[in-house]
């Protein structure tokens, strides 16, 4: 394995070791957002490292007392882990109102006293117009003056920028790595590439960069293996997909070529354009994220009508959709979505993805089952 | 488990008062009115104002409860691939929807007719969700209202001209310009500021019966307190409903003044959390009556999420006043705000124990149940219970659970009474 990928592998496989390994290196302050879209940037400009919450992989037990089992595993495991210890090299949460079980992270953990820091802000779901754009602004100078505050020192629009610039180069190299995917699937398994994605949110995207741009010369080198199902994922909002899962599908002759995961291609969607005024630039780009979010009202775009496209121009075979169990914004929408894709004669396969053990024997003959009817199509 | 309980005559008006504004709904089209599905808690009166007639999904899913076509709607959307967790309200309209599209009415009674749009306000992140599929599952326009929902009192008291600001901004350049487009009509605004008025008065009265009930015995159960709800989500800003409250208002304080209980013989004040369970409320209410404990106060009642100052209505200022009752509801949510609310409920109503609907699709309200209880134990000594049920869908509904809890309950209330009796007489 590169020496790039056994790092972002070795992070995202234990990155309570990772922080507090940089926490005790460097004296910084780490800061948890809820996905999806806190603006990191702002909280890096601040001088702070951001990183996205994770559900992490362990059995439930004291957050079991304070959120009932019909919220999704992302926001169990978060406030699971947050209950007994396990994130507290965070010194603070960004929350916002992303769907009603993220609201619990901030209701929950902020009257527990947790962490030193909380802010909860508020960005327009439904982004039509001016109104909600100005909206947006007003939320992120909100936080920045919060952040300033916290931090005793003011975050000016320069340093902002560079990290808008950060960020965006960061975006345009995972965009970079997953056209490669698109050529080439077989480079690298589907693990190594969550691996990949999940870890430019869990460390300093300077660093990340770097290994990034290393990996990438390497894995250009690099032969594909042909004669492999090409697929696409579509789903778990917030989470990453479970890796066994993602094992099975790639044990059974599938290839994932593509997604529209946030561990994927959500969370590294779009740039930030530069305009004079960087705060505009970061609302512009939250207000004009077009691939379809079922936590955003979006008047133009359909989301199977879209999968049905990024399906067709990534040449995938099929679809197989991994929405979080009690995702209760995904499953508003996969009804039609499923109906969509039906129509436009692309085979999906569904798996709802399970904080708790999960049956994998029985996914696994699914898979298979599923595999051969594509293989024989 | 009959006739526990003494019924409110005014309640029985709800029945009539609820079908006609259904007959009302179906016929709209025919009268060449426009329709609108909504969701949570309005704003209606630019509807009302602008003679569009609207569906409500929680109304409805209690009307359907009612009619007890519940089961068979939540199923019929199931089988269309809507999942059993997801918000009963709401599959009971996507149900409807399903319907309407398919062609295939399978119950004629209970169906709605096609909307021109669908209009609703973000209350809860999933009503804005569901407004936004059932748009896109029924081809037609969406047009939504944004509501901030700040995360302490603080955070609303610093935000809170500019959320008013905001809110205000949608209804003028957005909401009014679609509705008017829609309609093919200008908006009239001295009518919307008649409904404003109407509405204020509705709230004050409201709010005025409400507080009857801190009377021992209480003149009233919650349930029926619940289902008067009706006339505010469906008849919002006409004087029908101003007619209703001032019924029910003059019922209860006869009640008052001639001592009559709601649950004859009351011995326990029970507070409830959560949406009622509209499936089994009539028996639900004949339960407790049974063992004498009358539920006198909820938060779905007695809360803040919708509004109670009349204050905030200004015939004068109708738009001020619809953002305002909008930024009001958010204020509700806060968990400082809920706790310290409940408190002083708990206090105002002498109730001996809570219950809590510990609602199996509505994670809205559900978030910080289990904190609700420490809470109240720890500040007022007062025992509560979790249910396990679902204000819509049956199958989540246990008869042995139920009474397993509601005597464990009320049995720790009469523990504590004895130890206080106890306590008192020996420090005599």
């Amino acid at each position: 394995m590169s020496r790039s990928l056994d790092k972002f592998v070795r992070v995202t496989a234990n990155p309570y070791s990772s922080l507090s390994q940089w926490k005790a290196r460097t004296n910084g302050k780490i800061f948890g957002c809820v996905p999806m879209h806190i603006p990191e940037e702002i909280v890096h400009a601040a001088g702070l490292l951001p990183v996205v919450l994770w559900e992490g992989d362990e059995p439930f037990d004291e957050g079991h007392a304070i959120i009932q089992p019909f919220f999704c595993g992302f926001v169990r495991g978060v406030i699971d882990l947050a209950v007994k210890g396990k994130l507290h090299f965070l010194d603070g949460i960004i929350c916002c109102d992303e769907c009603v079980s993220t609201e619990a992270i901030d209701f929950l953990l902020r009257r527990r006293g947790l962490f030193d820091y909380f802010e909860f802000l508020f960005l327009p779901a439904d982004r039509k117009g001016d109104t909600s754009k100005v909206y947006v602004m007003e939320e992120f100078e909100r936080l920045r003056a919060s952040l300033a505050q916290y931090t005793g020192k003011e975050i000016d629009d320069a340093s902002l920028e560079q990290s808008i610039r950060l960020y965006n180069r960061n975006r345009s190299l995972l965009r970079k790595l997953y056209g490669l995917r698109r050529e080439k699937p077989t480079v690298l398994k589907a693990r190594e590439m969550y691996a990949i994605v999940m870890s430019s949110m869990l460390m300093p995207k300077e660093e990340h960069n770097e290994l990034l741009e290393a990996l990438i010369s390497e894995l250009a080198a690099k032969e594909a293996i042909d004669g492999k199902v090409r697929l696409f994922l579509s789903g778990t909002l917030c989470a990453a997909p479970r890796s066994e899962v993602l094992d099975l599908i790639e044990d059974t002759g599938g290839a994932i070529v593509d997604d529209d995961l946030y561990v994927g291609s959500r969370y590294f969607e779009g740039d930030v354009p530069l305009h004079a005024d960087p705060i505009e630039s970061l609302a512009e780009r939250y207000v004009n994220l077009s691939l379809r979010t079922p936590t955003l009202v979006d008047h133009e775009h359909d989301w199977g009508h879209q999968l049905v496209e990024m399906v067709n121009r990534s040449g995938s075979q099929a679809l197989i959709a991994l929405p979080l169990k009690n995702c209760d914004p995904h499953q508003l929408h996969y009804p039609r979505v499923r109906q969509k894709l039906a129509r436009a004669g692309v085979p999906e396969f569904f798996i709802e993805m399970e904080h708790e053990a999960m049956s994998l024997g029985q996914i696994r003959t699914r898979i298979q089952a599923f595999m051969e009817m594509i293989g024989g199509r | 488990m009959e006739g526990k309980t003494n019924r409110l005559r005014t309640t029985a008006e709800i029945g009539k008062l609820v079908a006609r504004h259904y007959v009302d709904l179906n016929q709209a089209h025919e009268r060449g009115l426009k329709v609108a599905w909504t969701c949570g808690g309005g704003p209606f009166l630019p509807l009302l104002a602008m003679d569009v007639v609207y569906h409500h999904a929680p109304s409805y899913a209690a009307w359907c409860c009612g009619r007890k076509v519940n089961d068979e709607m939540l199923r019929y959307s199931e089988s269309a691939g809507y999942l059993p967790e997801l918000c009963s309200y709401k599959k009971v309209s996507y149900a409807a929807a399903l319907q309407i599209m398919g062609g295939i009415p399978m119950r004629p009674e209970v169906m709605l007719p096609k909307p021109d749009f669908i209009f609703g306000v973000r209350n809860c992140p999933l009503m804005l969700f569901w407004l936004d599929s059932i748009a896109r599952l029924m081809d037609v326009p969406l047009m939504t209202i944004e509501q901030p929902q700040p995360a302490t009192l603080r955070d609303y008291d610093l935000n809170y001209e500019r959320n008013l600001a905001y809110v205000e901004r949608q209804i003028t350049q957005n909401v009014i310009p679609f509705l008017e487009d829609v309609t093919g009509r200008r908006l009239d605004y001295e009518r919307l500021g008649k409904l404003v008025g109407i509405m204020g008065r509705v709230v004050e009265l409201r709010r005025y019966s409400r507080e009857l009930t801190k009377n021992i015995p209480s003149p009233c159960t919650f349930f029926e307190f619940g289902m008067s709800q009706a006339p505010v989500m469906n008849l919002a800003g006409e004087e029908e409903a101003l007619g209703y409250f001032e019924r029910f208002r003059a019922e209860l304080e006869q009640r008052v003044a001639q001592g009559i209980a709601a649950v004859p013989g009351e011995k326990y004040r029970l507070y409830w959390h959560h949406i009622p369970v509209w499936h089994k409320i009539g028996h639900l209410t004949e339960k407790l009556a049974s063992y004498g404990a009358c539920l006198v106060a909820a938060e779905y009642s007695h809360g803040e999420g919708f509004p109670s100052d009349p204050n905030i209505y200004n015939p004068e200022q109708p738009i001020p006043s619809i953002a305002r009752q909008i930024v009001y509801s958010s204020r509700a949510r806060i968990p400082e705000v809920r706790d310290e609310h409940l408190v002083k409920l708990l206090q105002g109503y002498s109730i001996d124990g809570l219950i809590l609907h510990n609602h199996q699709t509505c994670k809205y309200i559900d978030i910080g149940e289990p904190d609700l209880l420490l809470h109240v134990e720890e500040t007022l000594g007062k025992p509560g219970v979790m249910i396990d049920c679902d204000a819509v869908d049956p199958s989540y509904y246990s008869e042995a659970e139920w009474d397993m809890k509601l005597k464990a309950l009320l049995e720790v209330i009469d523990a504590r009474r004895k130890a206080r009796r106890s306590a008192r007489s020996e420090s005599m």
